[in-house]
C-alpha cells in the first residue's frame, strides 16, 4: 500500500490513484511544530498539552474531512489548531499572559550549546513573546503562525483565509509594529 | 521598491532564515536586514519542546489510534482496515451472531422451565415446513435446533417443536466500548497522578455488561493504589479501611486494595454515550527517588463483566495509561525543614511554598529529616509536590525555630550539589545527590 509523507500531500489532482495518508507518521512530524505555535500563543505549559491533545483529538475523529485536492495536510492541521485557540479564548474569561509570566518557561529549549547564549537566546523570545501581546489578535497569529508554525504564505494565507500577497504585507507590517514594541519595552 | 516588493522580498527571505539558509538581501532594502537579525534570531534559535510525559503520551495516544509500536513504527493494519475499524466491524458481527444467540438460549430455557412444547403462533400463514439450526457462536457455545411443522389449513394453529441443551451460564454479546478521544496527559498532584480517557459505546444497542479490567504492567512495585472516577462506574468497590481515595470523589470512584489488578462493573451505558473516566494512579514515595525516564504503565481494558471471573477474560479494547519520572523538569533538596511563614518552609536554605497539591506524609513526627521533591521557580522557591520522610530522629531543641542542638544529624547538605544548578541541568542532580 502506498503512503506518502507529509509534504507530498497536497495533491491538486485526484484523478490518479489518490495516495493513502500515514496519518501516525504525519502526526509524530507536526507534533513539534503544532506545540510550538501553541506556546506561543498561551503561556501555559498545561494548557498549551491540553490543547494540543485536544488538536490531534480533532484531527483524527475527522481526518475523513481532509481532502488533499484542497490543500496541505499541514494547512489542515494548523487550521484546527487554529480553531482550537479560538475556542480556547472564547472560553476563558482571564488569560496567562506573557506579561505576568516574564520568567523563561521550563520548555523553551535552544539550540546553541553555549550557556550564555542560550539565555540570551532564550531572554529575547521571551521579550518577543511579551511584545508580542501588545498587537492585535491578527498580528500575533501571522507572527506565531510564521515564526512558530514554520509555514510559508501561502499556507498561512489558506488558515487566515487572506490572499498570498497580502499575508506578505500583514506579516511585514507585523514584524515592524512588534519590533517597535520591543524597542519601547528595551526603553 | 514598493511595499509589496519589500514584503514578498522579507517573506522570501525569511523562509530562507528558517529553513536554515543565509540570507541574500540586495542594497537598498530598508530595515529588512535589521528586522530579520532582531525577529528572525530569537526565533531561528530557540523552539518549545513538549515534556517528555506529554510527548509519552502523545505516543501512547497514537498506539490507541494506530496500533503504533511507541516511538515509531509503522501503522498496525488488518485486512487493509486500520486497528479501531477492524474492532468496529468485528464487534458488529459479534454482536448481531451473539444477540441472535442469546434469543436461541432464552427460547430454550423457557421450553425447559415449562417442560412441555413451544407453541407459537405465525403471524403469517405458513407456506413451506422445514429445520431452523440457529447457532450462537463465538460467544455461546449452545447450539439450538428448532424444527417447526407448522399445518398447512387456514384456520390451523402450526406448533414449533424447540429442542437443545442451552450451555451455561448465558454470556452476553461483548460490549462494543471503545477509548477514544483521550486525554491522558498525567498531571500530578499530592503524589497522585491522574489522567483522562473517554468511552464510547459505538454499538447500535445499549450495553449493560460491560466492566472496566485494570493492570499495573509495568512499575508495579512504585504503585500504592489505582483509583477510577466516573460517573458511569458502580461504585462500592473501595474495601480498603485507610479511606485513602487520594482526592477523589467518593460518589462515583473504584478504589481496590490490590493495585495491581482489578476490575469494576459499569453501569448501562447507551448508544453513542460518552463516558468520562478520570484515572487515578497514586505512587509510593520510592517513586520520587527513582532515575529519570523511569515508567508506570497501566492497562486498562474493557471487557464483558460475565468473563471476569475467576480471571479477567479476553481484551477487547483496552488503552495503556504510561507515566514517565522526570527529572528534567523536577528537583529535589534533602534537609531539616524551618518554619518561613505561612505555607512556606525553608530546606537547605531554599524557599519551599507549600500549596493544595503538596503530598505531605501521613505521619510527619517533629525532628524529621525530609526529601523535597518540587518545581524549581526562576526565583529560586520551590513549589514542593510532595514530601517524604527521609529519617526520624529524635532530636532535642527548638523546634519553633527549627533548629536542633549539637550533635545530632543536622546535614542539610545532602543535595548541596543538586538544587541550585537551574531548572533543567540541576534537576536530575538534585534528586540523585539528595535521595543518598
Amino acid at each position: 500500500m502506498q503512503t506518502v509523507a507529509a509534504e507530498d500531500v497536497s495533491i491538486k489532482s485526484k484523478e490518479v490513484s489518490e495516495p493513502k495518508l500515514d496519518l501516525a507518521a504525519l502526526f509524530q512530524q507536526y507534533y513539534p511544530r503544532i506545540y510550538n505555535y501553541l506556546r506561543y500563543r498561551v503561556n501555559s505549559v498545561e494548557d498549551a498539552e491540553d490543547l494540543i491533545s485536544t488538536v490531534f483529538e480533532q484531527a483524527y475523529t475527522h481526518q475523513a474531512q481532509f481532502d488533499s485536492g484542497r490543500g496541505a495536510f499541514s494547512t489542515w492541521l494548523f487550521r484546527i489548531a487554529h480553531n482550537e485557540l479560538v475556542s480556547y479564548y472564547r472560553k476563558r474569561t482571564s488569560r496567562l499572559n506573557w506579561e505576568t509570566g516574564a520568567e523563561i518557561p521550563p520548555d523553551l529549549m535552544t539550540h546553541d550549546p553555549s550557556p550564555e547564549t542560550q539565555i540570551v537566546h532564550q531572554e529575547a523570545l521571551v521579550l518577543m513573546l511579551r511584545c508580542l501581546e501588545h498587537l492585535n489578535e491578527r498580528d500575533q497569529e501571522i507572527i506565531s503562525l510564521k515564526f512558530a508554525g514554520r509555514l510559508r504564505n501561502n499556507e498561512i494565507s489558506e488558515i487566515m483565509e487572506m490572499p498570498e500577497k497580502t499575508v506578505s504585507v500583514v506579516l511585514l507590517r507585523a514584524v515592524r509594529r512588534l519590533r517597535q514594541e520591543m524597542e519601547k519595552e528595551a526603553a | 521598491m514598493n511595499e509589496q516588493q519589500l514584503a514578498d522580498l522579507f517573506s522570501e527571505q525569511l523562509d530562507r532564515l528558517l529553513a536554515g539558509e543565509p540570507t541574500q538581501l540586495p542594497p537598498e532594502t530598508d530595515d529588512l536586514p535589521e528586522l530579520l537579525e532582531i525577529i528572525g534570531s530569537s526565533t531561528t534559535q530557540t523552539h518549545f519542546q513538549a515534556s517528555p510525559a506529554a510527548q509519552a503520551a502523545f505516543q501512547s495516544q497514537l498506539a490507541g489510534w494506530f496500533g503504533l509500536v511507541a516511538n515509531g513504527g509503522t501503522p498496525m493494519t488488518i485486512l487493509g482496515l486500520s486497528k479501531i475499524w477492524f474492532i468496529s466491524i468485528v464487534v458488529a458481527v459479534i454482536t448481531v451472531v451473539g444477540g441472535a444467540g442469546i434469543i436461541a438460549v432464552i427460547t430454550t430455557g423457557i421450553f425447559i422451565f415449562r417442560g412441555g412444547p413451544v407453541v407459537s403462533v405465525p403471524t403469517k400463514t405458513p407456506t413451506a415446513q422445514g429445520t431452523l439450526t440457529v447457532t450462537a457462536s463465538p460467544v455461546a457455545s449452545t447450539t439450538v435446533t428448532a424444527v417447526g411443522t407448522p399445518t398447512v389449513i387456514a384456520s390451523g394453529t402450526p406448533t414449533a417443536t424447540v429442542t437443545g441443551t442451552p450451555a451455561l451460564p448465558p454470556v452476553a454479546g461483548l460490549p462494543p466500548l471503545v477509548f477514544i478521544g483521550h486525554f491522558h496527559l498525567p498531571r500530578v498532584c499530592a503524589g497522585v497522578y491522574t489522567t483522562q480517557s473517554t468511552l464510547v459505546n459505538v454499538g447500535s444497542e445499549p450495553v449493560d455488561n460491560a466492566a472496566l479490567a485494570w493492570e499495573v504492567i509495568e512499575g508495579a512495585d512504585l504503585v500504592d493504589t489505582v483509583g477510577f472516577s466516573s460517573a458511569n462506574l458502580v461504585s462500592g468497590v473501595d474495601d480498603d479501611d485507610d479511606d485513602d481515595d487520594a482526592g477523589i470523589d467518593p460518589a462515583a470512584v473504584a478504589v481496590t486494595s490490590n493495585p495491581l489488578i482489578g476490575a469494576v462493573d459499569f453501569q448501562p451505558i447507551s448508544v453513542e454515550q460518552k463516558v468520562k473516566l478520570d484515572v487515578k494512579v497514586k505512587v509510593k514515595d520510592d517513586w520520587w527517588k527513582h532515575e529519570g525516564e523511569t515508567k508506570i504503565k497501566v492497562k486498562l481494558s474493557i471487557k464483558n463483566k460475565f468473563d471476569l471471573q475467576p480471571h479477567p477474560g479476553h481484551n477487547q479494547y483496552s488503552q495503556i495509561i504510561t507515566i514517565v519520572r522526570q527529572d528534567a523538569q523536577w528537583v529535589s533538596l534533602v534537609g531539616f525543614p524551618h518554619n518561613f511563614g505561612e505555607n512556606r518552609m525553608l530546606v537547605n536554605g531554599r524557599i519551599v511554598v507549600v500549596n493544595g497539591c503538596t503530598g505531605l506524609p501521613a505521619n510527619w513526627p517533629p525532628g524529621s529529616k525530609i526529601q523535597v521533591v518540587g518545581w524549581l521557580q526562576p526565583d529560586g522557591t520551590f513549589i514542593a509536590i510532595n514530601i517524604i520522610i527521609v529519617n526520624i530522629n529524635i532530636i532535642t531543641g527548638d523546634f519553633n525555630s527549627g533548629v536542633p542542638l549539637p550533635g545530632h544529624d543536622n546535614d542539610d547538605g545532602g543535595s548541596s550539589g543538586g538544587g541550585g544548578g537551574g531548572s533543567r541541568g540541576g534537576g536530575s542532580g538534585g534528586s540523585k545527590g539528595g535521595s543518598k
